[in-house]
């Protein structure tokens, strides 16, 4: 089991290794003379920029937060849709959202720019969101998981006179919470990650996102090798931590779910 | 909401009785209607917007490209079925990433699948789970670098390479093998890392899957006479857990037929022999370095045909309502 978390491991000891240490080979995991020269390094990069680093950050925690509320919302209430509410052509919605999962199309991105384009996205935070919301993989596992939602506890609220979107909120939220935990980590993880909207469509160096301006200031030579690794750490510990997070409330539904049904 | 509006009606004597029944009336049918089907499409509305718009016309759009040879630079020049009669016809390397795609398919989807349902189970009954599920999720999370730097040290050429260096030692073997050289080493090598990095994701979805069987059923089922974990697991688990089975069974086909990365950073690209040529890479070289981007969407397209098909297939076979 400790071969699963080893590029962890590798990851964490990189950051603090001087450089004769990292141009080792085979490279060694563990760090001999520890050092926070590789987070200096990766600061004084920033020190002559236009932008400071905060910003940069800020950016990133800002967008990816706003995408990540809205792709976990529109998702269950889409998938919540699907499994309970009895659409007609439901089915027809649902085999839509399998295929597009499964289809990958280059030629599509051409059209996506444009789409983007048009909405008015240019040089817009919204760039960052508006095209990442909307996911169907995560439609389709809320779905599964509102399938398990008894539908005798559905009927028993809207009996009592609550509305479609309070059952959906005080039924169907609670027991979904594994999904959205799910959900979040998951886009959390790949709108973290991605530099893409800032070289394609942000000119606005002040709007650009955390992943763009480190993979730009730190990518070639050896001398920013430490500075590297400093930053794919950083990189790296808020998806922990957001992996940490979702999955204590995955665990801590089954507490709670439970003694509802 | 309706029945108040009764209340009100009837209370209401008098001239407007009428009038107010009247709009009860249409208010009720509005109501019905928006009950029936009007909920349910708008809680799907903000997503098919968005969906529509970023998934639905990009590739309708552009599939008709399929059709052509369009290299970015001229306007598309229609040429029927050509791309397709290269495809089947002509383009050995084709056959061979159709196979090899296969292959890996075979061996990766289906052993990740069952593996990481076994992990997440065992797990669910362990204490500790949240250091259980951190371990098992970190492969998918840590970035490519370092997940090619251990594994291609690991399976290094030389002797330094860390299984080579183990090997000599042990005097097993008097030369260092070239792992990645060679074709016998380069497919179970990528089996491994993608098995290892596809654990994961589909572990965290059996993983939540399982917090949502009540615990109330075990103790029902016990009183009916199951008895050993493995018949929960048959008789309560499984059977409960089918949503989950069948999301991850579909995103695990999807996946494993869309291997390629993993290829490159293990043999290279193009591998020895187009050994680990997979479709996903064959359509990177066309979409990428060929700029041949019609051929690329043929490309995509007869592999969308394949997973869509496998996907329905299994739909059919997981299904929790007879809905397909």
């Amino acid at each position: 089991m400790a071969f699963l978390v080893l590029p962890l491991i590798y990851n964490f000891t990189t950051a603090f290794k001087p450089l004769d240490e990292m141009i080792k080979y085979p490279p060694p995991i563990f760090v001999k003379k520890p050092t926070l020269q590789n987070f200096v390094d990766m600061v004084m990069v920033y020190a002559n920029t236009e932008v400071p680093l905060l910003r940069y950050v800020f950016n990133s925690v800002w967008t990816t937060g706003v995408a990540m509320f809205l792709t976990i919302i529109l998702s269950i209430l889409c998938g919540y849709s699907l499994a309970k509410l009895k659409v007609k052509s439901a089915n027809i919605v649902f085999n839509i959202i399998i295929a597009s999962m499964m289809i990958s199309l280059s030629t599509a991105a051409i059209m996506n720019y444009k789409i983007t384009m048009w909405l008015g996205l240019y040089n817009s935070y919204w760039a960052f969101i508006i095209p990442y919301i909307a996911n169907s993989s995560y439609v389709f596992l809320s779905r599964q998981f509102a399938e398990g939602i008894p539908d005798e506890l559905m009927e028993a609220a809207r009996i009592d006179g609550a509305s479609e979107l309070k059952t959906f909120f005080v039924i169907a939220v609670p027991i979904l919470k594994p999904a959205i935990a799910t959900i979040g980590l998951y886009s959390f993880n790949a709108l973290w990650g991605s530099s893409g909207p800032s070289g394609m469509y942000i000119v606005d160096e002040a709007k650009k996102n955390l992943p763009y301006a480190l993979s730009n200031a730190i990518s070639g030579g050896l001398a920013r090798q430490g500075a590297q690794a400093a930053m794919s750490l950083i990189m790296l510990l808020p998806s922990l931590i957001a992996l940490i997070i979702t999955q204590s409330k995955v665990v801590d539904t089954m507490s709670h779910a439970g003694i509802k049904g | 909401m309706a029945k108040k509006q009764d209340i009100e009606v009837i209370d209401d004597v008098g001239e407007g009785e009428i009038q107010a029944a009247k709009i009860y009336k249409t208010q009720s049918k509005l109501s019905k209607w928006w009950n029936r089907v009007g909920v349910g499409w708008a809680f799907m509305l903000p997503f098919l917007v968005f969906f529509i718009l970023f998934s639905v016309i990009p590739v309708l759009t552009s599939v008709r490209y399929c059709f052509t040879y369009y290299d970015m630079v001229r306007p598309a020049e229609w040429t029927g079925l050509e791309n397709y009669r290269y495809m089947f016809l002509e383009d050995d390397i084709f056959a061979i990433a159709f196979a090899n795609t296969f292959k890996l398919a075979v061996l990766t989807g289906p052993t990740g699948y069952i593996l990481s349902f076994f992990f997440a189970w065992v797990i669910n009954n362990l204490k500790h789970k949240s250091f259980w599920v951190l371990a098992f999720y970190t492969p998918t999370m840590v970035s490519g670098t370092a997940v090619g730097i251990i594994w291609m040290t690991l399976f290094g050429n030389t002797r330094l390479g860390y299984l080579n260096y183990a090997l000599l030692k042990m005097g097993l073997i008097t030369e260092p093998i070239p792992f990645t050289q060679t074709k016998e080493w380069i497919v179970p090598i990528i089996v491994i890392i993608s098995l290892w990095l596809s654990l994961g994701g589909n572990f965290l979805i059996f993983f939540a899957g399982l917090q949502n069987v009540r615990k109330e059923l075990y103790e029902a089922a016990a009183i009916d006479g199951i008895e050993n974990p493995y018949q929960e697991l048959w008789y309560i688990t499984l059977p409960l857990m089918k949503p989950q089975l069948l999301y991850t069974a579909i995103t695990s086909i999807t996946s494993a037929f869309a291997v390629g990365s993993i290829c490159t950073t293990v043999a290279g690209n193009p591998s020895p022999d187009y050994c680990v040529h997979t479709l996903s890479l064959h359509i990177g070289d066309y979409a990428g370095a060929r700029l041949e981007l019609g051929y690329a969407c043929a490309l995509s397209l007869v592999m969308f045909a394949i997973t869509f098909t496998l996907g329905k297939f299994v739909m059919k076979l997981l299904s929790s309502k007879d809905e397909l």
